[in-house]
């Protein structure tokens, strides 16, 4: 079985543009995700017991089922239940999106809880509003300090996300099976998007393991 | 939108096979790569310097690829260089290595964070090496290794479900079988996620329970010996 250049040189450009597809996809999610995280870790600040439990709730189903049983349930089911048309691309961010945020409340929660309580009790020592003290003090520390585990978070949808293929998300894993199927050649075309998949992977890894290492020189630690 | 239980009592049988099926592969999985990681983090801490970057590579490209594109790989690519398995075989294979590799990473954490300092004593003391590794180090790096195999450990039990694209009959497999004859996607799928809810929570409250258990064996002076040591 040899190996075949042409057609490896024949479907780059489609499998770049999945690949770009595929870092999207990943992005949004991230970012949705930061925003439902952030929801969850107020809801599991309040002093209203349901709205605490519910966030527990939410978080354990999130992370006690599987992202593909997930997927299925948002693409499949939810229409039928709120009665809402949705087409796969958006089924599957949302998807990833109320995943990842059960999973990146738990790094907003390690955050907030790695800074001194003397910030809090400075800031509000000094007479600050709330609303100033988190998104002027608190937050922005935060932010820095969870920025690695947040660049990891994306690196898991980057390798989530394949299963989107699952609901005809074209993204880069459909990609190549759309060209598999029309060239009965699975070798190049596998080979070509795990190696995508790796290089995107890879890099976010080292980007990672970068910003742990810019983290501790502002920190001073 | 009502919700039927009729169409889980009748289809009830199709979904336990499935979820039979998802316990038989993640009680073969977990424990298979649970010592293949062991070998690949003893290779990873070894000296030689050829073996050493093998299986950094081993594990980095499957740390860095989605498990899909490697069970597609596994699947559709060896048969053309003649290596055809089942898929439930193949399923199972892809979930060990895959595990594996993680498992490894886990375990050389776990081993790093030991002082330093507990090894050279125990050097000191002249202790053998596998005394060292069995009665200093183990016990010690137990409390850094269930947290984070645990949460590895739900992980692979949560892939699993993957292995249903390549139509291995396990319970996310049955799941959308059944819902292709009933059309009751909310039912089915609920009861589906509260079957794997279940398994992970059980899973959990068992390393739990492991954990405890090492508490307690430490504190008379022994040591587990049903799960292997890095050597």
């Amino acid at each position: 079985m040899g190996f075949d250049i042409g057609l490896l040189l024949h479907s780059i450009p489609l499998m770049l543009k999945g690949a770009l597809i595929t870092f999207q996809i990943s992005l949004i999610g991230a970012f949705l995700g930061i925003v439902v995280g952030f929801i969850l870790i107020l809801m599991r600040m309040s002093p209203l017991k349901p709205v605490k439990y519910l966030a527990e709730i939410y978080i354990s189903i999130f992370r006690g089922t599987p992202l593909l049983l997930q997927i299925f349930f948002i693409y499949y089911a939810l229409p039928g239940l709120l009665g809402i048309n949705l087409p796969p691309f958006m089924a599957g961010v949302l998807a990833l999106s109320l995943n990842s945020g059960a999973f990146v409340t738990e790094v907003l929660r390690g955050g907030i809880s790695a800074i001194p309580s003397g910030q809090f009790e400075g800031a509000k020592a000094l007479g600050l509003k709330q609303r100033v003290i988190w998104g002027r003090i608190i937050l922005p520390q935060v932010f820095i300090m969870i920025l690695p585990p947040l660049t990891n978070e994306l690196t898991m949808l980057v390798k989530a996300s394949p299963l989107l293929s699952v609901i005809t998300v074209v993204e880069l894993t459909r990609t190549a099976q759309q060209i598999m199927m029309s060239t009965y050649r699975p070798v190049e075309v596998m080979l070509a998007a795990a190696v995508l998949y790796f290089v995107i992977c890879f890099a976010l890894t080292r980007l990672t393991h970068q910003l742990k290492g810019r983290f501790v020189l502002i920190s001073g630690r | 939108m009502d919700f039927d239980i009729n169409i889980i009592v009748k289809y009830w049988p199709m979904i336990f096979k499935g979820f039979t099926m998802t316990l038989f592969i993640c009680a073969i999985a977990l424990p298979i790569g649970l010592i293949l990681s062991t070998g690949v983090c003893a290779i990873r801490m070894s000296q030689n310097r050829v073996l050493k970057s093998l299986s950094i590579t081993f594990i980095e490209v499957l740390r860095n690829t989605p498990f899909l594109i490697q069970i597609f790989l596994v699947f559709y690519v060896l048969p053309f260089y003649g290596i055809r398995m089942k898929p439930v075989f193949a399923g199972i294979c892809c979930l060990s290595i895959y595990a594996s590799a993680y498992f490894a990473e886990i375990i050389r954490g776990a081993i790093l964070s030991v002082p330093k300092n507990q090894n050279e004593a125990a050097q000191a003391l002249g202790l053998p090496k596998k005394q060292i590794m069995q009665k200093v180090i183990f016990p010690q790096m137990m409390g850094y290794l269930i947290p984070p195999m645990t949460n590895m450990g739900i992980t692979i039990i949560k892939e699993s479900s993957v292995l249903s694209i390549i139509t291995v009959a396990e319970l996310t497999y049955y799941s959308q079988f059944v819902i292709g004859k009933a059309f009751a996607p909310v039912e089915i799928f609920s009861l589906v996620g509260l079957i794997y809810w279940v398994i992970t929570a059980l899973f959990a409250f068992g390393m739990k329970k492991i954990e405890k258990r090492y508490d307690f064996i430490s504190r008379i002076g022994g040591t587990i010996d049903s799960i292997p040591a890095t050597r």
